[in-house]
């Protein structure tokens, strides 16, 4: 299994930085909690795993 | 039985063809009777087996800015002389060289069903673009392995005219075409498996039957120091494109990424984009495209100050059954585009 930090886990591939199981506004933070993480591994070197 | 004399047409450039350097890039297609400049060394080599009765010449440039029609032009110059086979260059480590003897060689083996060959250095781009569609020999880098890459073109092509096999890559010097092809052995596969293995214990040289795929070792980007100060590109390979798929972009083997402006979009509408990708189900990101490409919430982290900017385009293709070189060259002109635009970091979004 290929790891690295800079290779954030998606939700699911039909909908990767969205639930449509979740109210609008609660599946945009949990968007935004995904970007957020993608933005950190941006902040960190790249590490494997 | 005296074999049938070879008729060989000759494609040359317009520096090997002796019309000029790059001045004379551009000149069209023409034909000339007979050998020219190192068609007189496939003369050389092919001695009694044939005649180079055509020469054709074309002008890098001619070729590189529209290569399917210039390739058509060629054929149609090439057909009245009715060649048992035909050879291209050498072009050694010449791109736009290369790539027109691979699209030559591609045309007639398509067209005329008839042998070709062309010879080229690894690096050319010609060769990963066409090996599998012609024998590209191996060759050095310049001119020096005139004589030897020749002699490689002209007894494969030989071969094939008569009906012959042609040997392995790495017995005839060209470019693996990515064929298998089926071999008889005196050892039974278990037996020749335990020789690699053993050999290969004991540090021995082996050669492995398939090729393993080679996988590129990329540097990852260095940290982004100040994201509060960065612009900050969305990607994706999930197919999202404006409604009706303006660009075409393919849903399978994608061949081409699209760039659409998000400039003063706050988040993206349903309405405005759709899926051209085969491999998931589109629903979810048909309901909301930023469940794919997360626009919403990029412009509210630059709104906030959290990132400098959102890069007023976002890139898109189809990962879907992508050929690896087609894909590698959208990467790439993905990367040149971002950096050429002074975008800092990308986040790719993939299905």
């Amino acid at each position: 299994m290929v790891g690295s930090n800079r290779i954030v886990k998606a939700h699911k591939i039909v909908t990767p930085v969205g639930d449509p199981h979740l109210e609008p506004e609660v599946e945009k933070i949990f968007r935004h909690s995904l970007i957020e993480k993608a933005l950190d591994a941006l902040k960190e070197d790249a590490k494997g795993e | 039985m005296q074999k049938k004399s070879l008729r060989i047409v000759h494609y040359l450039n317009q520096f090997f063809g002796g019309v000029g350097g790059e001045d004379k890039a551009h000149i069209e297609p023409q034909v000339i009777e007979g050998a020219v400049g190192p068609g007189m060394a496939v003369q050389n080599v092919l001695g009694e087996q044939g005649t180079v009765v055509a020469t054709v010449i074309c002008g890098d440039n001619t070729f590189a800015e529209k290569i399917e029609e210039t390739a058509g032009e060629v054929l149609e110059l090439i057909r009245p002389f009715q060649p048992d086979a035909v050879i291209a260059g050498p072009a050694f480590a010449a791109g736009r060289y290369g790539i027109a003897c691979g699209a030559v060689c591609k045309a007639v083996q398509e067209q005329f069903s008839i042998p070709t060959a062309t010879g080229m250095n690894e690096e050319n781009p010609g060769m990963d673009l066409f090996r599998e569609y012609t024998y590209i020999v191996k060759t050095p880098k310049t001119g020096i392995g005139m004589v030897d890459a020749v002699s490689k073109m002209v007894s494969i092509v030989t071969r094939l005219a008569d009906g012959q096999r042609v040997g392995k890559p790495s017995e005839e010097g060209y470019f693996s075409r990515g064929l298998m092809t089926n071999d008889l052995s005196a050892q039974t596969g278990a037996e020749r498996a335990v020789a690699m293995l053993l050999d290969k214990l004991k540090g021995k040289p082996f050669e492995s039957e398939i090729s393993l795929p080679q996988y590129d070792r990329v540097e990852p980007a260095p940290k982004i120091q100040d994201m509060g100060s960065a612009t900050v590109a969305l990607i994706t390979d999930g197919g999202l494109v404006p409604t009706g798929n303006p660009d075409k972009i393919e849903s399978v083997g994608a061949t081409k990424f699209g760039a659409y402006s998000i400039e003063g979009v706050d988040g993206l509408h349903p309405d405005d984009y759709e899926v051209y990708h085969i491999g998931y189900d589109p629903i979810f990101v048909h309901e909301d495209p930023n469940r794919l490409v997360p626009v919403d919430v990029l412009r509210d982290l630059e709104k906030e100050g959290a990132i400098g900017k959102l890069h007023n385009k976002f890139y898109t293709t189809a990962g879907a059954v992508c050929i690896v070189e087609n894909i590698r060259r959208i990467g790439q002109a993905i990367a040149d585009e971002l950096k050429a635009e002074g975008v800092s970091c990308a986040i790719l979004t993939s299905t």
